[in-house]
């Protein structure tokens, strides 16, 4: 979405966006985690009480793209809710919503995941890559660049989840052959077909002429 | 997706005692990739999760004198780049490696993989409320039925959906399981169960037991073993056949065999029949082939699903060529 649209989206008074954010703060009772005993009855005094956590919101802390942030996400909440909501980093796409496109793939600790079936709550205190990390200042990274010179997009759905799994994977494996890049990208799919082409951009990336 | 508690227990006997007595309302999970697709499909409504992340060692795999053991939350992807196992036992790495895409493969478990709920389509649709969820009738047996079973069928035709059991079978893995009075070992391949024995489960774990690790005795440690399986996409697809063959040879000689089948039944099936049939016999085509035959006797396909039968022939054929040639 570019600034222009959301200026007019938030022109016309209620956005689904603001109103989305506006409920997930009203949602957001107060987040701490309760200690209840386990359901069975009979519990020594030794036994492990264990920490109970939710349904509201809980205090969580995580490093998204180099930055520490401390936010707060329900036990339910997706990895992918996060960042697209709350957080409006809104580059990673919400396609099959089930860890089988990788639109919504961003990396881990360096590793590719899908982050429509990875809860926030598993993500507190992990460093977390968007294809809005991608950038360096206002310049694209050389994959980023590639692709572009290489026309390695047509709809661009899947785009953001593509360069995340082709970053970690030059981060890997800096000079992958064709098979290697194929098994790289095998959890990304691309309705319209444009593999091709994303091949010679991670091969042109990897052989320096992306920057 | 319906919204759920979360338990962060430090250690599997507060893990245990906190999930109770009822599978719906207190689900375990690990990497948790299986378990929210169940939630969104309205399939699962835990109203409290038990997150296994906070116990520790769950993710380690240990050599010790007798073999390898692997915790419940070992990451697939960590175990199928091991170079250990890649050597020692390449059936289970070979299986990881053409399990779902890079990025389940980094979050998804060894025991969420060999735990995880079937694939059937009835049963991950909410609208069908069939036998599996405790309903009266299996959708698959008359109706769309390509994917489903073709051995053990009847009361539910699903497959099982792990392929990596198969190897795990075949290098006579043993499952540990934590329950409230303790630990327990049981072999894996009597770890999964028929419909006949719990129509709504697939495997013996109880509500309050947890799948804790793996074990892989260093008898079992074989060059000659393959994992072989046919599937309909590259990526992203579970098997439509699966073969796990383990042989140990003497020259040409077959001495011992170890044969398990996957992704054709309710659970994998070790093959007794079929190691008996190759035992102390001489590596052939020939043999492979009889063997090959052997293995589809007695299959009982449905309306659209009897091609799996030549299709195991196949699998079964190239598998055992496969681990003779490595």
């Amino acid at each position: 979405m570019s600034r222009d649209n959301k200026a007019t989206e938030e022109t016309q008074g209620v956005t689904r966006r603001g109103f989305l954010k506006g409920a997930s703060f009203a949602a957001a009772a107060v987040g701490t985690g309760s200690l209840l005993p386990p359901p069975q009855t009979a519990s020594s005094q030794n036994e492990e009480e264990v920490l109970i956590l939710g349904t509201e919101e809980t205090k969580i802390a995580l490093t998204i793209n180099g930055e520490n942030i401390s936010t707060e996400a329900s036990p339910s909440t997706t990895l992918l809710d996060l960042i697209r909501g709350p957080l409006d980093l809104t580059g990673s796409k919400r396609v099959c919503d089930r860890g089988s496109c990788g639109a919504c793939t961003v990396l881990v600790d360096g590793k590719p995941i899908c982050s429509c079936s990875y809860l926030a709550l598993d993500a507190q205190g992990k460093n977390i890559q968007t294809v809005e990390g991608l950038m360096v200042g206002d310049k694209l990274s050389p994959l980023q660049n590639s692709f572009v010179s290489c026309d390695a997009l047509q709809c661009g759905f899947c785009t953001p989840g593509m360069l995340m799994s082709c970053t970690a994977l030059l981060e890997k494996n800096p000079n992958p052959n064709r098979e290697e890049i194929a098994k790289g990208i095998s959890g990304n799919l691309c309705r319209c077909g444009t593999y091709q082409n994303i091949f010679e951009a991670v091969h042109k990336a990897a052989t320096g002429g992306g920057k | 997706m319906k919204s759920f508690k979360m338990a962060m227990p430090k250690t599997l006997e507060g893990a245990v005692k906190v999930l109770g007595f009822d599978f719906e309302k207190r689900q375990l999970m690990a990497g948790g990739t299986d378990l929210l697709g169940c939630v969104k499909e309205h399939i699962a409504e835990p109203e409290v999760v038990v997150n296994l992340k906070g116990i520790p060692h769950l993710t380690d795999v240990v050599k010790t004198e007798t073999g390898v053991e692997i915790g419940a939350l070992v990451k697939l992807d960590d175990l199928a780049n091991n170079k250990e196992i890649q050597q020692r036992w390449p059936a289970l790495a070979q299986a990881i490696a053409q399990t779902a895409t890079p990025q389940i493969r980094n979050v998804g478990t060894v025991g969420g993989n060999l735990c995880q709920r079937p694939r059937c389509w009835y049963y991950r649709d909410e609208n069908y409320h069939c036998s599996k969820k405790g309903g009266s009738t299996c959708y698959a047996l008359e109706g769309e039925n390509e994917y489903h079973a073709i051995f053990e069928t009847g009361l539910c035709q699903i497959v099982h959906p792990s392929n990596m059991a198969g190897p795990l079978i075949a290098y006579d893995a043993l499952a540990e399981i934590q329950s409230p009075q303790g630990t327990r070992q049981v072999r894996l391949e009597k770890f999964f169960i028929s419909p006949d024995m719990n129509i709504e489960r697939e495997n013996i774990l109880k509500p309050n037991e947890i799948l804790s690790k793996i074990l892989i005795p260093n008898s079992s440690a074989n060059k000659n073993s393959c994992y072989y399986e046919t599937r309909e996409k590259q990526s992203f697809d579970w098997a439509l056949c699966g073969t796990s063959v383990s042989l140990k040879l003497n020259g040409k000689m077959i001495q011992e065999a170890r044969v398990v089948l996957n992704a054709i039944a309710p659970r994998p099936i070790r093959r007794l029949d079929l190691e008996a049939a190759l035992t102390g016999k001489k590596v052939s085509k020939r043999l492979f082939k009889k063997v090959a035959d052997m293995a589809v006797q007695g299959a009982t396909p449905l309306s659209k699903n009897s091609y799996k039968i030549e299709l195991l022939k196949v699998v079964i054929e190239r598998c055992l060529s496969e681990a003779t040639e490595a």
